[in-house]
């Protein structure tokens, strides 16, 4: 459960250092009875380490201190004719066959390694459309949508479908909510009518989070094409589809 | 529990440095701080007091700061090495002690940073813009809000949905902060 103790607010403040002697008695105060805080203010020590010491991340990808440790010199002939092999792979186009067990085909739990399942940010000017009374009624599906329960919300959200079918946030949030849910043959059929529906960022967002959905679903074709979309569009999201479709690609 | 000194201060030294920054107005008092600090941890652990958990050795670390910025910067004579008067230099020449578990708790810090790392990459470019002036370019929400014109309650939720975001990426990938 997460904390609703104003404090949170104070907890990156914290971290940077931004806070004067009493404030900062006050967080560790708090932090030292609170699970959650507890386990924020390790995730902000984190962030801050990988921002001050870039080479942190570096080095635990390294080998620790087994890289230290005196080793065997590989055996030259050995490597040589190992790369050569490998050029000559290449160059037959059969590398990717040779080390793959299937035979070539694109392994969906390898899609699913690229696939980012974190919610889109909640841009709540996005989510009022015309009509103000429709607006509070979808903000009040809305409700929890930052909170644990996320099979409530899409609950609500489809009870609000059922009046509102054209509504293309609500159509967003729900497809982001069931691929959340792991209900992705629904999640991506949400996404889809969201796309064809929305303009602007919101059809950006979705796109991106259909792309998502579609390499979950193991299916790198349709992935492709929503990120051949996006970066089409020339949006915020064009960079970040071109950088996937890249990852794609090798 | 034994402290995992090395993790222990990978991951803390920044966290400390900023907060003793903040508190003492100078980066290389904060270091000297911060070192401080270690050795203060370093002694209470070998005077005999043991911490239940990570988490209250992270928290003596961080008072002993908090206490030791303040008292770097209402001391009169600042020039003079706080260690000294604290009579801990003796642990400066001594190594560290080694802790048990070394490659599986290299191996969780490892899980842990490319996982956060891989959650800030995905951000979206409006949640990586926050992210940015916040973290990298170490801007506060204020003077965010002022150049925007966001208001700074909305800062405040962006940065908190932010941060559950990522926490819930790293969690995923089975070692929660």
């Amino acid at each position: 459960m997460s904390c609703t103790s104003p404090i949170v607010r104070e907890l990156s403040a914290f971290a940077m250092g931004e806070l004067d002697e009493e404030r900062s008695r006050d967080v560790l105060d708090h932090v030292e009875a609170c699970a959650s805080c507890s386990r924020e203010l390790d995730l902000l020590a984190d962030l801050v380490r990988l921002e001050a010491e870039p080479r942190a991340l570096q080095s635990t990808r390294g080998e620790g201190r087994t890289a230290a440790l005196p080793r065997k010199r590989p055996w030259r002939w050995a490597r040589r004719i190992a790369v050569a092999a490998a050029l000559l792979l290449l160059a037959l186009g059969l590398f990717d066959r040779a080390f793959d067990p299937s035979g070539g085909a694109v392994r969906p739990a390898d899609l699913a390694a690229l696939a980012d399942r974190s919610l889109p940010s909640f841009v709540a000017a996005e989510l009022r459309g015309p009509e103000a009374g429709l607006a509070s009624e979808f903000e009040l599906a809305m409700q929890g949508w930052q909170g644990p329960d996320l099979g409530a919300v899409e609950s609500s959200l489809t009870r609000f479908l059922d009046a509102h079918p054209d509504h293309a946030p609500a159509r967003f949030y729900r497809g982001v909510a069931r691929r959340d849910l792991d209900r992705l043959d629904e999640a991506r059929a949400d996404l889809r009518s969201a796309v064809d529906r929305a303009q602007g960022p919101l059809r950006e967002h979705a796109l991106w989070c259909l792309a998502q959905t579609e390499l979950l679903s193991g299916d790198a074709e349709s992935a492709r094409e929503a990120l051949r979309t996006l970066r089409d569009s020339g949006g915020d999201y064009a960079e970040c589809a071109l950088a996937l479709e890249e990852r794609l690609a090798r | 529990m034994r402290i995992p000194w090395e993790s222990f201060l990978a991951r803390y030294r920044a966290l400390g440095r900023n907060l003793a920054a903040g508190l003492t107005g100078s980066r290389d008092d904060a270091d000297d701080v911060v070192q401080e600090a270690m050795l203060a941890l370093l002694r209470a652990e070998r005077d005999g007091e043991r911490f239940a958990t990570l988490e209250h050795a992270r928290n003596y670390f961080l008072r002993a700061v908090r206490n030791l910025a303040l008292r770097r910067r209402l001391s009169a004579a600042n020039h003079e090495p706080l260690r000294e008067s604290l009579g801990e230099l003796a642990f400066q020449s001594e190594p560290l002690p080694e802790f048990g578990g070394l490659a599986s708790e290299l191996e969780r810090e490892k899980a842990r940073l490319s996982a956060l790392d891989a959650a800030v990459s995905g951000l979206e470019p409006d949640a990586r813009a926050l992210f940015e002036s916040r973290l990298r370019e170490r801007r506060t929400l204020a003077a965010i809000s002022d150049e925007t014109g966001v208001p700074i309650s909305t800062l405040h939720s962006r940065e908190k949905a932010l941060l559950e975001r990522l926490r819930r990426a790293v969690e995923r990938a089975g070692d929660g902060p």
